[in-house]
């Protein structure tokens, strides 16, 4: 093998290059099912994320539909500096982390705990029931839930009231108090994506060799000491590259939810950077706007996903990269 | 071996699909809002006027050059002796789509010889779609659009992706006609003294405008008179808590009266107040011509401190601010829950058959007379003109063609026609000039409903019009006929407490350049306030001094500059 390299490395600049033409077509040629299978994607990204990227210069110019994006005046940092100048910056970025922090604080860690309970599911297909069941409130759309939302939780006739007042309590407007706004936000998210989250960790999970569970028992180690010592160790890896990345969306909070949970009473603890932007940069066509809040919350992310890859890196040797 | 393949290749194709779909999800977000004033106003403005379009106004404008134009359009006749087609960008039905040739548009091509190309999109998509198109530049076109909300007359003026229509307009028989009928199209003059749009007018928004709506059978129930001033209303409504007014044995599951899920709707009481906030988002003149900003006034303190004891008294649903929309309302009011809202009475019958058939007999709703408030009677009306109209683009070769196109729209045919549908079709003209319609829009054998007969076969759709009054009179038969009645009745009696809300001309662009992202953060904050203020998480007295303050904070006297120069801009054409 390594006669050949050499051999190869003597060949003059011309050849070089047409051996390699030679052997990229013979790969293409070997490979062309493999190639094909990635073309959408790569296509994808080209055209819906790189090509979009352009967009972004019109965070610094002032964007007029009729000038078109490279017609348009160049505005330096002006809608950056509106941004920060808000009456409104501190509140929506406040929000906007502690939402963040507290659906990765409460919501991380459940997918997890039921991938690792339906896992020791042994019952074939009553596992697979349960795992049906739930992930479809993933599948269900964000506007529904929300008119579900409304539904459940209404003070009059909503089935949650009902059964507070069956105990004896007061009936609760859910919706119109401030502070059970992020509980009611992080708890249906929970809802929603807790069933789907968990095929990662469940598909992590069959990965582990069985070998490492007998070798466990045989050493007498009980239930829940093979979850703590095999697989919590096996997905380990999983955990960390997952939790890294929900670390790069801790500065997008959807505005569709907010939205349609939100009224003025609560708006306090619920307007985020999102939604803000939806009314000032959307609503009202003030689209450099909101490009420019957009690029402002990539940068964040970036910097925080990067920070995070560190950390991981230093402490577990785990790493995105 | 193989099927370890094959099971990849699916995997990785479903991978590329799922996320082909994810992205394809991501573009198309509709637009919920709920948010701000002014999606809440122009949401109603539409409603009052269906999705329309619009009607531009010229009177005695000096005109600017471009005489050759205005001369062609002076010898235009119908039907063109050469055909000419025209491209129209216009929000689609919802019953029958443009595109499919719709008996009133063959109509009028036929009678005009113009053919017209649809260039149609659904009526929800259609503001962010045009505004991408446009936004987009270059290509082409269409040659007549539907102005979409966000994007400014004087900007695409200026830029000359529009043309002004003042010259065209000027020799426009029929739709200076309706000029002289509809003075609020004054505001349609931009400050550079162009005209760019043609909007639809409205005749009949001032045939049963806005108004409060009662369970006239619980009044009955209870003994009690139709409430004419706010004390009454405060009584009755207090009856409605109280009492077992639906008659079901539980005292209890009444909602005395209910809104549909923004601050906005509560401000309707404002009215009594003397207070603009409804239609005209509280900028309104003063005696003297200041516009004033009234969600700041004394007046506001006042009404404000009243909404608060409103609430606090329960005779406020406590979710008004989560239902969401008017139709959670109305599937509220349906339920028997409700004993008084706001809507448009021509909401009624729809709700009473809900009642009836939800086996609530005997349910009736009545429209009734704005209340005499501390320091009012009236009720804001708007809709006479939509918002935004017609423009034709540079790409337009006729721009001639495509105005006199619109002058025939405005014309007596052209009103026949899209208010109607087709002689003999579906209506009658009657020998004292009103108008029947015939049984397959009556007693539609498909059953669909008279509007949406109409609307299948082109009516109010595509361009615009004047949307006639008489139309509205010839509607009342659907109605029970004790409905038409209340109706009429109480039109009769609202009329004179009718005060037209303010439509201002539209800003130069340096004027929205100057304000431009503060109306939005004042938007959030004072319907922000206005709930907080209702529900009583913030005290009147303690906190309306930083209320007012942190408004002029936000530069409401900036905004409010350019909205007097709008306003000067207005009166001094009159």
């Amino acid at each position: 093998m390594k006669e050949i390299v050499r051999k190869k490395e003597k060949q003059p600049f011309g050849k070089r290059i047409r051996l390699w033409g030679k052997r990229l077509l013979k790969n293409i040629k070997r490979d062309k099912a493999l190639l094909l299978i990635i073309l959408p994607v790569v296509l994808h990204y080209l055209v819906f994320v790189y090509y979009p990227m352009y967009g972004n210069i019109i965070a610094f110019k002032k964007y007029s539909a009729v000038k078109g994006i490279m017609g348009s005046e160049w505005m330096g940092l002006r809608y950056f500096k509106q941004f920060f100048n808000s009456p409104y910056f501190t509140r929506v970025l406040r929000n906007t982390l502690l939402i963040s922090v507290y659906s990765i604080l409460w919501g991380f860690p459940i997918p997890i705990l039921f991938a690792l309970m339906t896992n020791d599911l042994k019952h074939g297909v009553y596992k697979r029931v349960v795992q049906a069941v739930s992930y479809i409130p993933y599948f269900i759309s964000t506007v529904i839930i929300c008119g579900m939302l409304v539904n459940f939780l209404s003070p009059s006739s909503g089935i949650v009231n009902s059964v507070i007042q069956a105990l004896g309590g007061e009936p609760i407007n859910f919706l119109m108090e401030p502070k059970w706004f992020r509980t009611v936000f992080i708890a249906s998210g929970i809802w929603q994506g807790f069933g789907w989250s968990a095929i990662v960790y469940l598909a992590a999970l069959t990965g582990v060799s069985q070998e490492l569970y007998e070798a466990a028992r045989v050493d007498g180690a009980s239930k829940l000491q093979q979850v703590i010592h095999v697989s919590i160790p096996c997905i380990l890896p999983t955990v960390i590259v997952t939790f890294i990345m929900q670390i790069g969306t801790l500065m997008s909070v959807g505005y569709e939810k907010i939205i349609l949970l939100y009224n003025p009473v609560t708006l306090d603890v619920a307007d985020v950077i999102s939604s803000y932007t939806y009314r000032t940069g959307l609503v009202e066509g003030n689209y450099s706007f909101g490009s420019a809040v957009g690029l402002f919350n990539s940068a964040i992310n970036l910097i925080l996903v990067i920070f995070a890859n560190r950390l991981s890196r230093k402490i577990s040797e785990v790493s995105l990269w | 071996m193989k099927n370890i393949r094959w099971w990849n290749r699916l995997l990785a194709l479903t991978g590329v699909v799922s996320l082909t779909v994810g992205s394809l999800a991501g573009c198309g977000n509709g637009e919920p809002d709920n948010g701000s004033s002014q999606s809440g106003s122009q949401a109603e403005s539409q409603e009052s006027s269906e999705s329309g379009t619009g009607e531009a106004a010229a009177d005695g404008v000096d005109v600017t050059d471009e005489p050759s134009g205005a001369e062609a359009d002076a010898g235009i006749t119908f039907p063109l002796a050469e055909q000419v087609e025209l491209t129209i960008a216009t929000p689609d039905g919802s019953v029958a789509s443009l595109a499919d040739n719709l008996p009133v548009w063959e109509e009028i091509q036929r009678r005009t010889n113009i053919k017209i190309n649809w260039d149609v999109t659904a009526s929800k998509q259609y503001v962010e779609v045009m505004k991408l198109r446009v936004g987009a530049g270059g290509g082409k076109l269409p040659d007549i659009m539907f102005l979409p909300n966000g994007l400014s007359l004087a900007e695409l003026g200026s830029e000359g992706t529009i043309l002004p229509l003042e010259d065209y307009i000027a020799d426009s028989e029929n739709i200076q006609k309706a000029y002289e009928q509809f003075p609020n199209v004054k505001a349609l003059t931009s400050a550079d003294g162009h005209i760019y749009s043609v909007n639809t007018l409205n005749e009949s928004a001032y045939f049963a405008p806005y108004s409060f709506i009662i369970r006239k059978d619980w009044l009955d129930r209870l003994n009690l008179e139709v409430p004419e001033t706010i004390d009454d209303w405060m009584t009755v409504l207090r009856a409605f808590r109280d009492e077992d007014a639906n008659g079901n044995g539980d005292s209890g599951d009444e909602v005395p009266f209910s809104a549909g899920g923004h601050a906005w709707y509560t401000t309707y009481w404002a009215n009594a107040w003397g207070l603009h906030l409804f239609q005209s988002d509280g900028w309104y003149p003063d005696e003297n011509g200041r516009m004033q900003y009234e969600f700041i006034s004394d007046k506001a303190k006042e009404f404000y401190t009243w909404l608060n004891a409103f609430y606090e008294e329960k005779l406020l649903d406590e979710e008004f601010l989560t239902l969401g929309d008017e139709n959670k309302l109305y599937e509220k009011v349906a339920r028997d829950e409700v004993g008084a809202f706001t809507a448009y009475p021509s909401r009624i019958a729809t709700l009473e058959a809900a009642l009836a058939s939800n086996g609530v007999e005997n349910a009736e709703l009545i429209p009734v007379v704005p209340p005499q408030g501390p320091y009012a009677r009236m009720t804001e009306v708007v809709g006479d003109m939509t918002v935004n109209g017609y423009v034709v683009t540079s790409s337009c070769e006729h721009p001639e063609v495509a105005v006199a196109l619109m002058d025939y729209m405005m014309s007596d045919e052209g009103k026949e026609l899209m208010n109607f549908g087709i002689e003999g079709d579906t209506y009658v003209k009657e020998n004292d000039g009103t108008y029947s319609f015939t049984e397959k829009v009556t007693a539609n054998p498909d059953g669909l409903s008279a509007s949406e007969v109409l609307s299948s076969y082109g009516c109010q759709l595509g361009l615009c019009y004047i949307k006639s009054d008489k139309r509205e009179q010839a509607m009342l038969f659907s109605y029970p006929e004790a409905l038409q009645q209340k109706i009429l009745d109480v039109t009769d009696a609202t009329r004179p407490y009718m005060v037209a809300g303010m439509t201002l001309p539209p800003a130069t662009e340096e004027e929205s350049e100057s304000i431009s992202g503060l109306s939005g953060d004042l938007a959030t904050y004072i319907w922000e306030m206005t709930g907080k203020f209702t529900v009583g998480t913030a005290d009147i007295e303690a906190e309306w001094d930083n209320y007012v303050s942190y408004v002029k904070q936000l530069e409401v006297d900036k905004i409010l500059e350019v909205k007097q120069a709008q306003y000067d801009r207005l009166t001094s054409q009159q």
